[in-house]
């Protein structure tokens, strides 16, 4: 039931970032790719191995089962790096506010044929 | 499709039902044509009762009465604040209080009842919980696109990320729930700085834009939505497959849980595999943190050199300087501040040294660490920041960390020896309980680098526009720019000068 929830929102996630995605206004298109990386993140972690009832400790009680450290180092990769990526995007954000002094996309039409 | 959706199904929808159009006479039937029946009486009669003689109660009475008592009881609530904080506080901490003591837990506690959630209990529990947030989730996620206030769908973003960190804390994986946790916060406060920098104006048009397109007839906001629609339709089908058809617990994954004490001696299974069985995933990781960095500031330094195509900027220097981050500078932020810097410091240093056995590693330490120094961003400035940091150079810090993480990686490579990053290890020596290795050098390297990275990220997108000329009056403790910006800075500098009366009077102050 709860593998079904983790599929729906993953889903919803994707449709509302893609909305976002393509707004006007440049700063919630940039929250439209904030949205994208969250819902891999989510998507990464609901297809991990096993369910866990522990951390992936070394050191844990024989009877218990540790959640997938593999899944977990990829997430963390995954945030560093989509992080990164969101950073430069929102200092694009501001270099187009500064040069064309708008935050609406449709005005930044300097390629217009 | 059917293999995929009736397992889903099955445990939602129980049993089988039918659906008929009419299910032939039966009771139901009967009373909703006793209900259409008599309402079409009672309007056919209406003459005769809408002049009834008056009833001794009558509802419109009934509702001043209420009304009244309601003003009455507001007028009670109004005069029972005392404005005093502590007060507020009493009420909070004493309601719960009660609310601790009339639960039962005391009971429970007499009773020797274990409080924690074993087994079935626990499973329900967690179920109850991850299904929660992931709801929360996707209330924050839609509430970000509504809202009309950027601040707002800011918010709304941030709950949205803490709630995806409360279902990673959930899986359990504590580690990717604190960095989740920590870069959260960044990004908020990141998205934040964006948002002072740009103005008001700006932001307020691109709002009022927001649901027009270039018809009148509005018909791109149906198109945009289908295309999304679509998009998150086929990735739901993909998740849900994907989710429903997971692999066996035979995986990679049981392999490093097995190897990561014994090869290495470091307990986080995650840490392991992030500093030394994918070490080279990690080392081309903050590659990219750090080339994101650079390529921010890179950005940053050139959309200040004036543009030829740009026509000049016609706004005086004050205006412009209002663009900036208004410095949340009072004495209370001002000493909350001041002391959240060492005390996140000293926090990164333990992430630091403890990311082999505990939840945290280098870079949490990292952004933990710029945390403080975003903070003295926000509630200081960027001037004062700058001149009260003026050892902070973040490139040197990149360039460090990202040297020793190089040679960390590259001498196991000439030794021909041991794993990856942790290929010496000192044995039998661990004060506090500390492991020293080369993992734990690479973990600096890790950190220093993403430290260096984050605040270069924040220090500069939070360099007000139009700087310069506080920095060319206060050279002194900026003196490593390159030549061709101070040249072009100081350029512009003369035409503001010449404009602003209030820049000469500085110029000749100084």
């Amino acid at each position: 039931m709860v593998d079904l929830l983790f599929a729906i929102t993953v889903g919803v996630l994707f449709s509302v970032g893609v909305f976002q995605m393509l707004r006007r206004d440049l700063i919630k298109a940039a929250m439209g790719f904030s949205i994208l990386f969250t819902a891999i993140n989510l998507y990464i972690i609901a297809v991990g191995a096993f369910d866990g009832n522990v951390p992936a400790y070394a050191n844990q009680p024989e009877d218990s089962q540790s959640s997938d450290p593999l899944v977990q180092a990829l997430i963390l990769t995954a945030i560093v790096v989509s992080f990164g990526s969101y950073a430069l995007l929102l200092s694009f954000v501001t270099t187009i506010a500064r040069r064309f002094e708008t935050l609406d996309s449709d005005e930044v039409n300097e390629l217009v044929g | 499709m059917d293999p995929l959706f009736i397992p889903l199904l099955e445990t939602a929808v129980p049993k089988e039902f039918e659906l008929y159009l009419f299910a032939g006479f039966n009771d139901v039937f009967a009373i909703s044509v006793a209900a259409i029946t008599s309402g079409f009486l009672l309007f056919l009669g209406r003459a005769q009762w809408l002049n009834f003689p008056q009833l001794p109660i009558q509802g419109a009475r009934v509702f001043d009465l209420l009304y009244g008592q309601l003003q009455q009881f507001a007028d009670l609530l109004l005069k029972s604040q005392s404005g005093k904080l502590r007060y507020y506080l009493v009420g909070i901490l004493g309601a719960m209080a009660l609310f601790l003591a009339g639960s039962g837990l005391f009971v429970d506690l007499f009773d020797s009842e274990s409080l924690i959630p074993e087994g079935e209990n626990l499973a329900a529990v967690i179920l109850a919980l991850d299904a929660m947030l992931l709801v929360l989730v996707i209330i924050s996620a839609v509430a970000s696109v509504f809202l009309r206030q950027h601040i707002y769908a800011v918010m709304a973003l941030g709950i949205m990320g803490y709630a995806v960190a409360g279902i990673f804390f959930i899986e359990p994986a504590p580690d990717v729930a604190l960095v989740q946790f920590l870069v959260e916060t960044l990004a908020t406060l990141l998205l934040i700085v964006v948002i002072s920098r740009t103005s008001a104006d700006e932001r307020q048009k691109a709002m009022r834009v927001l649901w027009k397109g270039q018809h009148p007839s509005n018909m791109g906001i149906w198109r945009d939505a289908a295309i999304a629609l679509i998009i998150g339709f086929s990735v739901f089908v993909f998740a849900a497959v994907s989710i429903a058809n997971r692999p066996e617990r035979a995986t990679i994954g049981q392999w490093h849980l097995d190897n990561a004490d014994p090869q290495l001696g470091i307990v986080d299974v995650v840490a392991a595999i992030l500093t030394d069985f994918r070490g080279m995933d990690t080392l081309v990781e903050i590659s990219v943190f750090a080339m994101a960095a650079l390529g921010i500031l890179a950005l940053v330094q050139t959309s200040r050199l004036s543009d030829p195509n740009t026509p000049q900027d016609p706004r005086t220097t004050q205006e412009i300087r209002a663009r900036g981050i208004i410095p949340l500078s009072t004495p209370f932020t001002r000493v909350v501040a001041t002391v959240i810097f060492p005390v996140t410091t000293l926090i990164a240093i333990v992430h630091l040294l403890y990311g082999a056995r505990a939840p945290g590693d280098g870079f949490t330490a990292g952004v933990m660490a710029s945390l403080g120094v975003a903070a003295w961003y926000v509630v200081f400035g960027y001037e004062e920041t700058r001149r009260r940091l003026s050892w902070l150079e973040p490139r040197y810090f990149i360039g460090v960390g990202m040297g020793i993480a190089v040679l960390n990686a590259l001498t196991p490579i000439w030794l021909e020896g041991g794993a990856f990053m942790g290929f010496l290890r000192i044995e039998d020596f661990e004060p506090a309980g500390l492991k020293f290795s080369t993992t734990l050098g690479f973990e600096l390297a890790i950190a220093l680098t993403v430290f260096g990275a984050a605040t270069l990220m924040i220090g500069a997108l939070a360099n007000p526009a139009d700087y310069e000329e506080m920095e060319i009056e206060e050279m002194d403790y900026l003196d490593t720019e390159p030549s061709g910006y101070e040249v072009t800075v100081q350029g512009e500098v003369h035409s503001t000068r010449s404009e602003t009366p209030m820049d000469g009077q500085k110029s000749e102050a100084s």
